[in-house]
């Protein structure tokens, strides 16, 4: 088994690559690729591509084929949650102060919220727009890699990028065997699922970790509500199942079932009350 | 650690939500084409029915946390605000009656100890994505 570790997006990856042999080359072209793609796309870099529209006037502009390609599935999945997942929303308590990071200066949204849309690799704009790719990034990520590693010729391998991963088989045929961490609490697990040319995708919430606490208003109904507090996906690729955890997060129940449909995913959501909804179509142990 | 006073958070988001209603009069939102096609054809957004607009931010406090909120704004068919929530990450809603209803299954998750499970190949986890990026620049100024 051939491993291949190193920091990247913040986060420890770890590869392993069940073969004899892999080429010399493949880690440093993995490593350059994640170095490449953290310059392009982190939204706290001044010159990344994210940041490129921060003083933009209305119009519309080319953007890289990736960055197109990243755009038109954010779009999708704004139209998936009704709207509720938007890449400009970096930008909108930005404007208002907050959440300014060094060397760049804030992106005014002055008196509207901007709207965009992606068409093929052109980008239309309505004012300075500050994108964020958070929470579909990695995903992508994962899945270059994971092409990167079939190019050298490498057919089993799995690549986990800091509990995000993509898995095809083991040598001998078997899947990856992963146990999905109970959100919260990294010493349990929730369940054990079965990576056979899939992606995984496990996601809890920031509040927790550092621990505060923050209170639910619900103005509208006035009602405690059962708090959603991680949720995990199973999906073809790594990036749909990063973009299933996003929308899971970012949706009304109703929705789910089309995301499901939409992303291929199989998912899992675990509520405050110690129970989980889990998909029809999930596989695996749940304990 | 402290946070960012909920009042200035507050006054932000009315900023936001009172000139939001201004600009469903003035501007014409851009229709969503979509040109990457899994399976089914998404249709174009149109947005004159009540509707929610999310944001969902980080933002960084002082001595070096990670502050992460969401508000909603509730808009009715003309696009109108006629509420605003805010909400933290992990207090996401989910009513009791949807989650129930929806096709799937509810089960009492107790969680089993890493160390009494057979061996396992990964460890499937959440990770700060937003504070990968972040990390990127503290990696940066460490080599200035």
């Amino acid at each position: 088994m051939h491993a291949i570790e190193f920091q990247g997006l913040g986060t420890a990856w770890s590869i392993a690559i069940d073969a004899p042999t892999v080429p010399e080359d493949l880690e440093g072209k993995i490593i350059a690729y994640v170095r490449d793609f953290e310059s392009r796309f982190s939204r706290f870099l001044p010159g990344s591509e994210v940041n490129a529209f921060r003083n933009a006037v209305a119009g519309t502009y080319p953007v890289s084929s990736e960055f197109g390609r990243l755009l038109r599935r954010a779009a999708e999945l704004r139209e998936l949650t009704g709207g509720v997942y938007d890449p400009i929303v970096g930008g909108v308590l930005e404007s208002a102060g907050y959440g300014i990071q060094s060397g760049a200066h804030p992106v005014q949204y002055g008196v509207t919220l901007p709207s965009w849309s992606i068409e093929d690799v052109s980008v239309t704009l309505d004012g300075p727009i500050a994108f964020d790719l958070g929470g579909i990034g990695k995903g992508y990520c994962i899945d270059r890699i994971a092409d990167l590693i079939r190019s050298a010729g490498c057919s089993n391998f799995i690549v986990d990028g800091g509990g995000d991963m993509y898995g095809t088989s083991k040598a001998d045929g078997r899947p990856w065997r992963v146990a999905i961490e109970y959100p919260g609490r990294p010493d349990t697990a929730a369940g054990v699922v079965e990576l056979r040319q899939a992606g995984l995708a496990v996601s809890d919430s920031f509040r927790r970790r550092f621990g505060q606490e923050h209170h639910l208003i619900d103005l509208k109904n006035r009602k405690s509500v059962m708090a959603v507090v991680g949720c995990a996906a199973v999906a073809p690729d790594a990036w749909a199942a990063d973009c299933m955890t996003s929308g899971l997060f970012l949706s009304v129940p109703e929705r789910y079932p089309e995301l499901a449909r939409i992303l291929q995913a199989a998912y899992l959501v675990f509520r405050a009350d110690g129970r989980a909804l889990a998909s029809i179509d999930w596989e695996g142990e749940l304990y | 650690m402290q946070k960012i006073p909920k009042g200035v958070v507050a006054i932000a988001v009315v900023i936001v939500l009172t000139v939001f209603v201004y600009y469903r009069y003035a501007m014409k939102l851009f229709p969503v084409v979509r040109t990457e096609a899994p399976s089914v054809m998404v249709q174009e957004a149109v947005f004159d029915k009540p509707r929610e607009v999310s944001a969902e931010v980080g933002y960084p406090v002082p001595n070096d946390g990670y502050d992460n909120v969401r508000f909603t704004l509730v808009l009715d068919a003309e696009g109108a605000v006629t509420d605003v929530r805010e909400v933290a990450v992990e207090t996401n809603t989910a009513d009791e009656h949807q989650v129930e209803f929806a096709q799937g299954l509810l089960a009492v998750i107790k969680g089993k100890k890493l160390s009494e499970l057979e061996p396992v190949d990964r460890i499937g986890k959440s990770s700060l994505t937003t504070d990968a990026f972040n990390s990127v620049v503290n990696e940066l100024q460490r080599q200035i």
